[in-house]
């Protein structure tokens, strides 16, 4: 896929996508940025650890023709996703969104075209000059969600938004989801990532959320492709004064998968508390970058990123904290605890400051190790096989991550990737 | 009966060395069911590493020497199946397990050593009725279940929790490395009052100490002196109150004379 193939794509297409000529012009912009650089290189410092050769040699149908969903396909991706109530649910399969209930309990949900046609393109690709996929996404974009939660809401339940992919194609699905946290509001959104066993499709998913004064969002992401889906993403989020974000994000499926978190903390006295978990094996790669940017006084932000890597796994971690003129009470915490399984797995992982302010707090902390020799001797002495004691030790090691995640099935999902061993009914 | 003759544990001249340093050195001891043996000495005598060494932790050298419990040759054993077979081992420094909480471990740990005896595993109601009664005995607070195996504990929790998990596994034979360190008046007596519930003709224990405090509350029906990587001394417990009125030196200075 050269940029020239992806530009008569984009001529091919352009006029099926939604949008007045306000929002083609964007994305005409959007695509020209993208033109611009071209697909990222190694040779580039934010792409040194991870190749997207996958991705340019995929030779992905683009835009594939608007399919309905039906209920029993909804239903089978709610079921794979864990979720057995009738609740608000955004299903979207292989780009398309399925039917559903618009507005429940607080949150008031758009599909992206809809949002499109009454407010036009709300991303813009000026707002991330290096991130050529999420320029791709502007440029292509046609279908996801624009979530709203409304002036002082507090929805009791979370709303569960699930992008699957089915075996049928192998395309290249640009989804976007906007989330707006009014004043005063507090919700939590949990994004389902999931693809049949055979799936290779590449999903290149744009999160963008805005918290308003005093508003609250906790997002959880829980990524189960099957091995060959091909994953990027960029979360966006812009944090207003007293506005927490919390979010946790666990990716166990794909063969390759780069995350990236630009997080703003806009206003006086915002936070964010950031948490992932990756379990990359069997030649899996999966990267997280954060860019974390206080921007006004008294932000706090917080990392923890996690990794346990099995044979042939790769994980790449780096936490970017830029703290900016004229700001004081910055704190900013990170840690990044890598747990290798087998020899033959990689892990890079950097933490990266750019402070340009005095009163400023911030600590950073890298662990690479395998399972404690110590530990595992103190299970074994209670008599349990060893065995079973480094798969209770390597599911200890996620805890700290999965317990900010509903219950759905990933500690299961872990043991069974890694083959652990766990006592017979805690299996 | 032949059986009523075999002893509990039989140490023979065991030889254990870690790297270059040679630690226990031709060690003899001999503990019939129901016996209690303390064992003390100075710091870096090997009553730690002999602990150890018994429970199956890695990184020593076996150099000479046999160890047998109820009749079986245990060195060749894994730690897990020494634990299974009835030995165990309450650290002086229990490890801190981070993810893992304390029901999780204990469960888990009971019913791999029911598994092993052949008995059914128990469910959590019969589980947490089983452990209910040792919480309360030791003093140890319901929210403890939840939180991770020794995480945050203070010193004297973690003690705590060392004697609760051998209340709940039933061990034959109980080998305490220094639970009495770092325990406050208060907690060493709940300790002490664990330890001596599980006292009976078909248990043996082994009190590795330093001070003679703890023996005062659970008495010892023979006192050993390590030194130098062998017993170099056995009496009753008298021979305790000796050792902590005059220390070591002594000892030493009547072996080398010999």
């Amino acid at each position: 896929m050269t940029p020239a193939d992806l530009n008569a794509r984009f001529d091919e297409h352009i006029a099926r996508l939604p949008g007045s000529t306000t929002v083609r012009a964007a994305r005409e912009s959007a695509f020209a940025q993208f033109i611009e650089h071209g697909f990222p290189s190694r040779k580039t410092e934010l792409w040194r650890y991870t190749n997207i050769a996958p991705i340019v040699d995929g030779g992905f149908e683009f835009l594939p023709q608007n399919h309905a969903v039906d209920a029993d396909a909804r239903q089978h991706w709610l079921g794979e996703a864990g979720i057995d109530d009738e609740g608000l649910a955004v299903v979207i399969v292989d780009g398309t969104v399925a039917d559903m209930e618009r507005a429940d309990a607080g949150f008031d949900v758009l599909t992206l075209s809809e949002s499109i046609d009454r407010y036009g393109m709300q991303t813009s690709a000026a707002e991330f000059p290096s991130q050529p996929f999420a320029a791709l996404n502007v440029a292509f974009a046609r279908d996801g969600a624009h979530i709203r939660i409304g002036y002082g809401a507090a929805p009791g339940t979370p709303l569960h938004v699930i992008l699957a992919n089915s075996a049928a194609l192998r395309c290249a699905v640009q989804p976007q989801l906007i989330v707006d946290v009014a004043q005063g509001a507090s919700a939590k959104i949990v994004i389902h990532l999931l693809s049949d066993s055979t799936n290779a499709s590449w999903v290149n998913l744009l999160t963008r959320v805005t918290l308003a004064r005093d508003s609250s969002l906790e997002l959880c992401r829980l990524q189960r492709y099957g091995s060959a889906t091909l994953h990027t993403e960029l979360l966006t989020a812009v944090i207003g004064k007293d506005a927490t974000l919390k979010s946790t994000s666990l990716d166990i499926g794909g063969q390759l998968v780069r995350n990236d978190l630009q997080i703003r903390m806009q206003e006086p006295d915002s936070s964010c508390d950031l948490a992932g978990l990756v379990t990359p094996a069997i030649g899996q790669h999966i990267d997280n970058h954060v860019t974390i940017d206080h921007c006004a006084s008294h932000s706090a932000s917080a990392q923890h990123y996690r990794a346990i890597v099995g044979d042939r796994g790769r994980a790449v971690f780096n936490g970017k904290v830029v703290v900016h003129k004229n700001t004081v009470g910055i704190e900013a915490m990170q840690s990044s605890d890598n747990l290798l399984l087998a020899e033959s797995g990689e892990i890079d992982t950097k933490p990266e400051l750019e402070i340009y302010a005095d009163d400023v707090k911030c600590s950073h902390g890298a662990t690479i190790g395998e399972i404690d020799e110590a530990e595992l001797f103190y299970l074994r002495a209670r008599g349990i096989d060893e065995a079973t004691a480094r798969g209770l030790l390597t599911l200890g090691f996620a805890e700290k991550i999965l317990e900010r995640l509903p219950a759905t099935g990933a500690r299961s999902a872990i043991a069974a990737k890694f083959g652990l061993a766990l006592p017979s009914d805690q299996a | 009966m032949e059986t009523d003759r075999t002893p509990m544990l039989e140490i023979v001249d065991l030889h254990v060395r870690a790297g270059d340093r040679e630690i226990l050195n031709g060690l003899n001891l001999t503990i019939g069911a129901g016996e209690v043996h303390a064992i003390m000495g100075p710091n870096g005598s090997g009553k730690s590493t002999l602990a150890q060494v018994l429970a199956g932790r890695d990184g020593y050298d076996i150099t000479r020497g046999q160890v047998t419990f109820l009749g079986q040759d245990i060195l060749d054993l894994a730690p897990e199946e020494r634990a299974q077979a009835g030995i165990f081992l309450a650290f002086q420094y229990p490890i801190e397990i981070p993810g893992v909480n304390n029901a999780y471990l204990l469960k888990a740990a009971l019913n791999a050593q029911r598994k092993a005896r052949g008995e059914p595993e128990l469910d959590a109601f019969e589980f947490m009725r089983l452990i209910k009664d040792n919480m309360a005995q030791m003093q140890i607070h319901k929210d403890f279940l939840s939180r991770s195996v020794n995480t945050g504990f203070s010193g004297g929790e973690k003690k705590r929790n060392e004697i609760l998990q051998m209340l709940t596994l039933q061990p034959r034979l109980a080998l305490l490395d220094e639970t009495d360190s770092g325990l406050d008046v208060d907690a060493l007596k709940i300790v002490a009052n664990g330890i001596n519930s599980l006292r009976n003709p078909e248990r043996s224990m082994i009190l590795v100490t330093h001070y003679e405090r703890l023996l005062e509350l659970v008495e010892p029906d023979f006192v050993h002196v390590l030194a130098g990587g062998r017993i170099v001394k056995s009496g009753d417990r008298t021979l305790a109150r000796e050792l902590d009125e005059r220390g070591y030196d002594w000892v030493q200075q009547e072996v080398q004379s010999a």
